[in-house]
């Protein structure tokens, strides 16, 4: 007549009735029976305990539950011992001893980790993973054979008053023009020794003053640093400074001096154009085009770029300047370029 | 601002230039006089001619410089912070300020740039010396031979200490060419283009070697060291070497012998102390012999070794100030952290969790760029918390099953165990090392993060051109200092067992979303090993399980799905070339610690088990009685896996517990009876 549920021990329906009253409503009359009296009661004429609705309440809560955590069960289980413990049970099985019985729910009740608190649940076999297998995984020590000392330096008192000067010359050369003379001197030297070029002081951050400046003085450093691993960095601050008459006339003489990196050439021609395109004043515009576009013939004229590497960006700067007679003139230039070798430059047959 | 600028330069220059009076003939002998003393290693002589000169040209900073450096000397270098005063002086003098200009000004301050970069490199500042030295190597061309030749030196040096073999190598090709070229003279230059310098060739051959090393390139690094042992192989350096190479190769028992060849001074012309060293790779090998106790032991003494070659030159500088009193060769001689590291990792195999665990924390301090080593204080954390698979069949764990009984009769109660698993939250915060899994799953989050992108995600971005993407990845180093650098085939094997180790994390910590990703993005990778995809699929199986998703974990688990659980890629050994590897070579491949399950029935089993938990945590506790009675082979875990489903059974069918526990081959209440069982039943 028990009910049996996996996870809650049998019940009587006495206990039943109770919990049901416990849990919907529960009448004043009922605490003040003793438990001997709830289980002593005749349920059987009592009808409104149902509960159904209760239980409907909580299988739909359990079922929002991920089902790990309905499956664990109780720690204790039932274990009936058939035989029999002490001569008084002799012969009489499953005779409920209350000695026994209270002994028993106190240990399992009471105590600070009472057994019936604790659960048990499947669970898996976590494996650890294995150690990481590695090579060539330790330090190995290998003696280092070379002495790293410290340098005398051999250069003291090595005179070199040539170089003060010279420095004396540069540092006036940043700041402002120098006179034929003192570039001629300036020169003069340079072309006596060439390690001197290292010497006076030029960092690729001191060359736009240069180049402002003096202009000549800065395409002679510069075919004299064209073997130094720096030449790259002096190259993108040349590219990357503002655009002048005197830079322009820097890269103009290096084109034709020595071969540039065709990069730098377009990058230099792309920063003139913008610069072209967003300078507002109407007066500096003007000039600033024309400069352009003479800068840009001779270039085409002396073969240093290849006009299809920057047909389409030259010629958009063309007509959008077409008021300006040497840009026409340099349109000119492109047509008649383009339509001496038409198959060459696809975009102005689809024109 | 720029015109501002160049305004203060000029001034600088002309302070300098002012003042400087013109050399006079008698200056200019004595200098000469002194740089002759100085090259004849008269530096008593030589400094009492640089206080002469000093007098009459007190404001020239390269006198001063080279009073500093006479002085040096003198005191056989043991004033390093006198030296390193009166080099800040000079560049005071010469108004240069090292660590702020974007690059070398004038050449005539290179000196002092190398000489700084000489002082950081023995400091073993290493990143701040190559910061100075790739300023001053723009300007190697018009630099003083000798000067040029010692920079571009230890340039290469320091680029093999920071673990850089590409560029170290880059800088000896370069030098090769350029710096070290015997014929300077404009006619012999013609025929003897790329001859090198004969004086240097050898020390040329040693760096190469060291690269090749470093990049594990074996094949021409034998012809390198071919050539080194025929000209110098009574050199130690040339032995190590060679040493270095037959252990990298697998042939250890060689590596070995090399090694006891070389009489063991105990300390090199550069300061370094060989019994360290001697004993380090002795335990390095050891450690590839699967001797680890043996491993251990000489990792040690090699800390021994180091302990007292560290205080006899404390003594020697006890009433010094900090780095004077030692030689400047002397200051960064202790390879302490190198150590820990060595021995960290031994311990580590050992299957000491907490020592290995203590030294990797102190190593990582240093080591912070390595992500292995990061991996392996995961590992340590992983294995402090269980020392092995084999934990849970130990007997006390299986006695735990059934704690006790409570009255008799038909009160009989048995009270059943909690359960393997233990939560036991950490104290503290994750942020303080500690041998816990939630400091795991920090280390692995460190590690994961200094890989490179791993290629799965990455390669979406470029679709184009994937030939170029599938090279690059190769040609990428990982620097692991204090290890060579990895390889890319390293990495993706290094990412997989950090994925592993991330998902069993957060297993641990019930993350289970993490886990999830961390399997799945494990099961992804191109390359895994039989035993990675196992626990991949059991991972991830366990994290679905937790996350309701029962019946794809059922899937996974399918114990016909095990086919392959070994702990390294079958590739790995078709791919060496036969040639390179002698045949004793291949026994060298057992270094690593023992893992179980160790054969494929026990994974089976144990893959199976879990199944039978699946469907256990489901409802179905036939299916999950069925996959543990009927199929299950003997298993270590089935003492502990029945009571569960049993006791589910029970309740379901109403049947007899006791009975149940009485039936055959359920031996746990027995156990728990006489509990003077030994634990090694099956």
């Amino acid at each position: 007549q028990f009910d049996l549920h996996w996870a809650i021990p049998a019940i009587s329906p006495a206990e039943r009735y109770f919990l049901s009253q416990l849990i919907s409503s529960p009448t004043k009359e009922m605490f003040k029976k003793t438990p001997t009296q709830i289980i002593q009661l005749d349920v059987s004429s009592m009808q409104n305990f149902d509960v159904s609705g209760l239980q409907l309440a909580l299988a739909e809560r359990q079922s929002e539950m991920p089902a790990q955590s309905k499956s664990a069960m109780p720690c204790v289980v039932p274990d009936r011992d058939t035989k029999p413990s002490s001569f008084d049970h002799f012969g009489k099985p499953g005779v409920i001893n209350p000695d026994v019985q209270r002994q028993t729910i106190e240990s399992l009740l009471t105590g600070n980790k009472a057994p019936v608190e604790n659960c048990m649940m499947p669970e898996f076999i976590r494996l650890a993973p294995p150690l990481h297998i590695a090579e060539d995984e330790l330090c190995w020590m290998n003696p280092v054979d070379m002495d790293y000392s410290v340098a005398w330096d051999t250069t003291m008192c090595v005179s070199s008053s040539a170089g003060v000067e010279i420095r004396r010359l540069m540092s006036k050369a940043f700041k402002g023009a120098l006179t034929l003379q003192q570039q001629q001197q300036l020169l003069d030297e340079l072309e006596k020794d060439n390690k001197l070029v290292y010497h006076i002081g030029l960092t690729p951050a001191k060359l736009p003053d240069l180049v402002e400046n003096n202009p000549l003085v800065a395409i002679e450093v510069l075919l004299r640093l064209m073997q130094s691993n720096q030449i790259t960095e002096y190259f993108s601050v040349l590219v990357n400074m503002e655009m002048s008459l005197h830079s322009m006339e820097v890269v103009n003489r290096l084109t034709t001096a020595v071969e540039l990196p065709s990069e730098f050439i377009h990058l230099y021609i792309s920063n003139c154009i913008s610069t072209c395109e967003t300078i507002r004043d109407r007066y500096l515009q003007n000039r600033l085009v024309r400069l352009v576009c003479v800068f840009l013939q001779s270039l085409i004229r002396n073969k240093i770029i290849d006009v299809k590497d920057i047909f389409i960006e030259v010629q958009a700067f063309c007509i959008e300047f077409s008021r300006i007679r040497e840009a026409a003139g340099l349109f000119r230039l492109l047509k008649s370029l383009d339509s001496a070798d038409p198959q060459n430059t696809p975009t102005a047959a689809t024109r | 601002m720029a015109d501002n600028k160049a305004k203060n330069d000029s001034d600088a220059e002309m302070e300098t230039s002012m003042p400087l009076p013109q050399v006079t003939e008698s200056q200019k002998e004595l200098a000469s006089q002194a740089m002759s003393e100085f090259d004849k290693k008269q530096y008593g002589s030589c400094c009492s001619l640089m206080h002469k000169l000093i007098a009459q040209r007190p404001t020239d900073p390269k006198v001063a410089h080279n009073k500093a450096v006479a002085e040096f000397f003198q005191s056989g270098f043991l004033t390093t912070d006198e030296f390193r005063q009166q080099l800040s002086k000079v560049c005071q003098m010469a108004h240069v300020n090292i660590d702020n200009s974007e690059s070398l000004e004038d050449v005539d301050h290179s000196v002092i740039y190398f000489n700084q970069a000489v002082i950081l490199y023995h400091l073993r500042q290493y990143k701040a010396a190559l910061n100075i030295l790739d300023k001053l190597f723009q300007y190697i061309e018009p630099l003083e031979e000798a000067l040029a030749k010692k920079a571009t030196m230890l340039l290469v040096e320091l680029y093999l200490c920071t673990y850089q073999p590409e560029k170290a190598m880059g800088m000896v090709h370069y030098a090769e060419k350029t710096v070290f070229t015997a014929g300077k003279n404009a006619g012999e230059k013609e025929n003897k283009e790329d001859q090198v310098d004969e004086a240097w060739k050898p020390k040329i051959s040693l760096y190469k070697t060291r690269c090749l090393l470093m990049m594990k390139s074996m094949k021409s690094c034998k012809r390198e060291i071919k050539s080194l042992m025929s000209t110098q192989a009574m050199n130690t350096a040339v032995i190590y070497l060679k040493s270095n190479f037959e252990h990298l190769r697998g042939n250890h028992k060689k590596a070995m012998k090399m090694l006891g060849s070389v009489s063991t001074s105990d300390f090199t012309e550069a300061g370094e102390c060989m019994p360290v060293m001697y004993n380090n790779n002795l335990g390095c090998i050891h450690f590839h012999l699967s001797k680890h106790h043996l491993g251990a032991f000489h990792f040690r003494k090699a800390f021994q070794e180091n302990e007292n070659a560290i205080k006899d030159i404390k003594r020697g500088a006890e009433h010094n100030k900090n780095l004077s009193g030692k030689t400047l060769n002397s200051i960064g001689m202790s390879r302490h952290f190198e150590l820990l590291y060595n021995m960290g990792i031994q311990l580590l195999h050992c299957g000491k969790a907490m020592p290995a665990f203590d030294c990797l924390v102190e190593a990582v301090q240093v080591f912070r760029s390595n992500p292995r080593l990061w991996l392996r204080l995961a590992e340590c954390c992983i294995m402090a918390n269980r020392q092995n698979n084999d934990e849970d069949r130990k007997l006390e764990k299986r006695l735990e099953v059934i704690q006790g009984s409570d009255g008799s009769g038909i009160h009989r109660k048995l009270r059943l165990g909690p359960g393997l698993k233990k939560d036991n939250p950490s104290p503290g915060t994750p942020a303080i090392p500690a041998a816990t899994h939630e400091f795991a799953a920090l280390c692995l989050k460190n590690a994961l993060h200094l890989l490179p992108e791993d290629p799965l995600t990455a390669e979406k971005v470029p679709i184009e051109d994937s030939d170029t993407v599938k090279i690059t990845p190769e040609m990428v180093l990982v620097t692991a200092p204090p290890g060579n650098p990895l390889k890319a085939a390293e990495v993706a094997s290094l990412r997989c067992s950090i994925l592993a180790a991330s998902a069993y994390v957060a297993l641990c910590l019930n993350d289970y979303t993490l886990a999830l990703l961390h399997a799945e993005n494990l099961l992804k990778q191109p390359k895994l090993t039989g035993a990675q995809r196992y626990l991949g699929h059991l991972y991830m199986a366990e994290a679905q399980v937790a996350m309701d998703k029962i019946a794809d974990a059922i899937q996974l688990l399918n114990p016909e799905l095990v086919v392959d659980i070994s702990l390294t890629l079958p590739e790995n050994k078709t791919e060496q070339d036969k040639s390179e590897r002698d045949p004793e070579a291949s026994e060298s491949k057992g270094y690593f610690y023992p893992w179980s399950p160790k054969d494929l029935t026990r994974a089976k089993a144990i893959a199976q088990y879990n199944l039978a938990t699946a469907h256990a945590i489901r409802g179905e506790y036939d299916k999950a009685g069925q996959n543990l009675g009927e199929r299950c082979p003997p298993s270590p875990y089935y003492l502990v896996a029945i009571p569960f489903t049993t006791v589910q059974c029970v309740k379901h069918n109403k049947i007899d517990l006791a009975a149940l526990f009485a039936h055959g081959d359920l031996v746990i209440t027995k156990q728990r009876r006489k509990s003077n069982v030994d634990g090694k039943e099956e």
